[in-house]
């Protein structure tokens, strides 16, 4: 029984180191982390705050499919928010390398698993996500820009943020797998950012597709990425049941890819340059 | 001076053979480029559309003069990524890793060997087919000859400028080892730019105005000629810029330190 | 051919306490000292000679090529190359010099060596005709003609080591600088290298510079040292010079007739001696001073069959060097 308690406390600790220089390695590179991390969602907040604004005022419409001006702002500042808090890093980019340049062979002998090992640097990226999340969020309820939600959906909300950050997670693993395969995987997991900023409701509500797509595109991940956490945070009633299932079933079908993908690869890996 | 013009080209000759045969080893990569090239450009296309399913204009342009604007922003985009977007990423490397070292050793200025020794040969397709989209949507709205022969001239001018504030911005690569956040910057300017100036209000837009200007001042002047002396000032401009940058260059490169692995 | 005077380079090092509380200091607030890596370096070289640039690890000898070359830019001092200040990258003046660096590859990684000498042929306006001869001439001579076709990625270390070098010749440089150009070969391909650089000093005669932690790479190749310690110069001389001026101590081997039982406890304390098993050899270190009082008490006392002074080599004094360091 001690010795059980004694492993986990290990393990623990291992963790916690793990946690601690990857904080401090994003915390070294303060810029790269501020201009990586905070600086692409505010342009990309501005630029469409911008457009809907000039968009309103050109064609002096009241509402468009549903939206006033003053909703479809609201509906961009939650996005601003939500997206601080689950935006992944490029980390499926270290994989690759680590896979391609052979630094995962260092894994394989540790007695602290690869997997593990990324997991522990995805908690360091969110905790600091976390404060700064939070810290906005504050900012942009000070200003009035937003009201806040009753606790029921501020809960909600949380469920989403940690499943779509668990979403994010394994695709990005899956992603970085590929470079057992290819040499370079940087433009998949590029495409993947384009088509899920596109399909999740990110620029444009997504009612505002032709209904066909919008209603074929509730079977994909990608609605429950953004588009339907931000509509329940500005209080729209929705299934939530059924949004957080669609998503589960797909992190499950990530995850089982993965296993797949990981045995196969290891298979392949020759460990190049160890 | 037809003697050097021949040793810059036949320099870049080889800069294109070489990225063409690395290229070509990684048969994957070529195909996974130029899909995401296509991704791109079609987000870009569908989202304009369904944002036109509901409204009419925006700002002064209806659908068809926007399609031009952003095809016309597009083609600035994927000329850059052709050309030089490798070069910014693979500088900033340089800087960190110190392989700057070889190119300070070659004889040809520097600012040309790190702007132009790579080119992303994937970005081929994508070039045509905004290019295409110009000229198609420049029928739509039916151009006039004048503006048709302009076109070139408006690309080089929307290229420099945005070349030019991406060189200023890779200077800093120099002063900081933070190469990523400094290339994460650059990409914020292409995303400003692909938008209107008219859709930014005071005083984003006056302070953006260097950032908007490279793609939003030469459509203007080819959806309405009257914004010619537009054109001109956005000339002189890119003139001065560069001049600035001359300049500045070698004076950055002193600050280089040159870390050894 | 190469002059500078006073030469100087500070680099501003950044330090972090380790653990979350020190990167939380450093986020806020950075701290730094400054390193003098070359400090009132003199130096005054001919137009051709081959050169040894030696100094421990981190003693600013790769600093001062880099200031030689134009890399970087002196924090003080003046330096002048081929009459031309480096800092001021000149064209003419570039493609005159050569640097090659061990730890670091200008060969494109995933092309033939082949295409990037191409590429290498465009910077430098070498002559088809030229170049023609060169590359053959340079394969030949390193003996990877036939790799030159191959991916780099795919060659093994002394023959990427190689490429490079071909690629730092293949523009008939005036001055070559080399630093580290055998680190990390095996004995075969030092000694490949090595013979190669003496044979091309010897038909081009151009200047050139080399760093190398091999001894015997100096030894072997070059006719004058220069030593730099902490970044400051304390040699530049000849090989046996420089042997002389370090060593104040030298070996002398004495073989005795028979087994020597009790040799005096005064020179056990005061000198290094070494015996051999059966207690017939000693090779002993004695200063310069008592050279002549030890070897004449020694054949007093003893009946020696035979002795003769060691030959230091480089090694050695730097041994004795970089232990009083």
């Amino acid at each position: 029984m001690l010795s059980f308690f004694m492993t986990i406390r290990l393990e623990y600790l291992k963790w916690l180191q793990s946690l601690k220089i990857s904080l401090s390695k994003n915390l070294n590179y303060k810029i790269n982390f501020l201009l990586m991390m905070v600086i692409p969602v505010l342009v990309y907040f501005a630029i469409k705050y911008n457009l809907w604004s000039s968009i309103y005022a050109t064609n002096s419409a009241e509402s468009i499919k549903g939206y006033t001006l003053s909703q479809m702002i609201e509906y961009q500042f939650w996005i601003l928010i939500f997206e601080l808090f689950v935006r992944s890093h490029f980390f499926s980019r270290n994989i690759s390398e680590d896979i391609r340049l052979g630094r995962i062979s260092v894994f394989l002998l540790y007695p602290f698993g690869f997997f593990n090992y990324q997991l522990s640097l995805f908690f360091s990226d969110k905790l600091i996500q976390f404060f700064i999340g939070i810290f906005s969020f504050f900012v942009v309820v000070t200003f009035g820009w937003i009201d806040i939600p009753s606790v029921g959906i501020l809960f909600r909300a949380g469920v989403f943020i940690f499943m779509v950050s668990a979403f994010w997670f394994f695709a990005q693993l899956l992603v970085g797998f590929m470079a057992f395969w290819l040499e370079e995987t940087w433009s998949i997991n590029i495409s993947i950012r384009f088509i899920s900023a596109f399909l999740s409701g990110f620029i444009v509500p997504l009612d505002m597709y032709p209904e066909i797509i919008s209603k074929i595109l509730l079977w994909t991940p990608f609605p429950y990425l953004i588009y339907i956490p931000v509509r329940i945070l500005m209080g729209e009633s929705i299934d939530v049941v059924f949004s957080l299932f669609i998503l589960f079933i797909w992190i499950l079908i990530l995850f089982v890819c993965i296993q797949l993908v990981w045995r196969k690869g290891l298979k392949l890996y020759t460990g190049a340059g160890i | 001076m037809k003697r050097s013009l021949y040793k810059y080209i036949s320099l870049y000759k080889e800069f294109f053979k070489t990225s063409l045969t690395e290229e070509l080893s990684f048969r994957s990569n070529f195909i996974l480029q130029s899909l995401m090239n296509i991704i791109f450009i079609g987000t870009y296309f569908f989202t304009s559309f369904f944002i036109f399913d509901h409204i009419e204009h925006i700002g002064m342009w209806n659908e068809i003069e926007f399609l031009l604007f952003l095809s016309f922003a597009l083609a600035v985009d994927q000329t850059h990524y052709l050309i030089f977007s490798p070069n910014f990423w693979e500088f900033s490397g340089d800087v960190i890793l110190g392989t700057l070292d070889f190119q300070l050793l070659k004889p040809f200025p520097t600012l040309f060997t790190v702007l132009f020794r790579r080119v992303a040969v994937p970005g081929i397709l994508t070039v045509l087919l905004t290019y295409s989209l110009v000229i198609y949507f420049g029928i739509q709205v039916e151009l006039s000859l004048l503006v048709w022969l302009s076109l070139p001239l408006c690309l080089f001018l929307s290229l420099f400028l945005l070349l030019g504030i991406e060189v200023l911005i890779a200077m800093l690569n120099f002063f900081t080892v933070e190469g990523m956040g400094i290339n994460q910057l650059r990409l914020q300017v292409q995303h400003i730019c692909r938008w209107p100036d008219f859709i930014y209000k005071n005083p984003a837009r006056i302070w953006l105005f260097p950032l908007l200007a490279i793609t939003s001042i030469p459509v203007r002047w080819i959806l309405d000629m009257s914004y010619w002396s537009w054109l001109v000032a956005m000339f002189f401009g890119v003139l001065l810029l560069w001049f600035f940058i001359i300049l500045l260059w070698p004076k950055a490169l002193n600050f280089y330190e040159s870390p050894s692995s | 051919m190469i002059e500078c005077k006073k030469l100087s380079r500070d680099f501003k090092i950044y330090t972090k306490k380790a653990g979350l509380a020190g990167t939380l200091q450093a986020f806020f607030k950075r701290t730094y000292y400054i390193n003098q890596a070359v400090k009132d370096f003199d130096l005054n070289l001919d137009s051709h000679g081959l050169i040894g640039l030696l100094g421990p690890n981190g003693s600013g000898k790769t600093t001062l090529m880099k200031m030689f070359t134009g890399i970087i830019v002196p924090s003080r001092g003046t330096v002048e190359v081929l009459g031309e200040v480096p800092s001021k990258r000149k064209n003419s003046f570039k493609r005159n010099i050569s640097l090659v660096m061990g730890n670091k590859s200008q060969v494109w990684w995933d092309i033939p060596a082949m295409d990037s000498f191409l590429l290498f042929q465009r910077y430098y306006e070498i002559e088809e005709k030229d170049f023609k001869r060169r590359v053959n001439d340079l394969g030949e001579r390193l003996n990877i003609k036939s790799l030159l076709q191959v991916p780099v990625r795919k060659l093994s270390l002394g023959e990427r080591m190689k490429v490079e070098l071909m690629a730092c010749l293949l523009h008939e440089p005036k001055v070559i600088f080399l630093d580290e150009p055998t680190i990390g070969l095996d004995i075969a391909s030092q000694k490949n290298v090595r013979q190669f650089l003496k044979d091309y000093y010897e038909e081009k005669k151009p200047l050139i510079v080399l760093t190398s932690h091999y001894m015997a790479d100096v030894e072997a190749l070059c006719e004058k040292i220069i030593l730099i310690v902490k970044g400051e110069k304390r040699f530049d001389g000849s090989i046996e010079g420089f042997k002389e001026g370090f060593r104040k101590e030298k070996t002398i081997v004495f073989n005795f007739d028979e087994a020597i039982a009790n040799f005096p406890e005064k020179w056990r304390e005061r000198f290094y001696c070494d015996w051999n098993q059966d207690k017939t050899q000693l090779r002993i270190r004695v200063p310069e001073k008592e050279l002549k009082s030890v070897t004449v008490e020694i054949l007093n006392q003893y009946s020696v069959s035979d002795f003769h002074t060691e030959k230091v080599s480089v090694e050695e004094v730097m041994d004795d060097i970089l232990s009083h360091h």
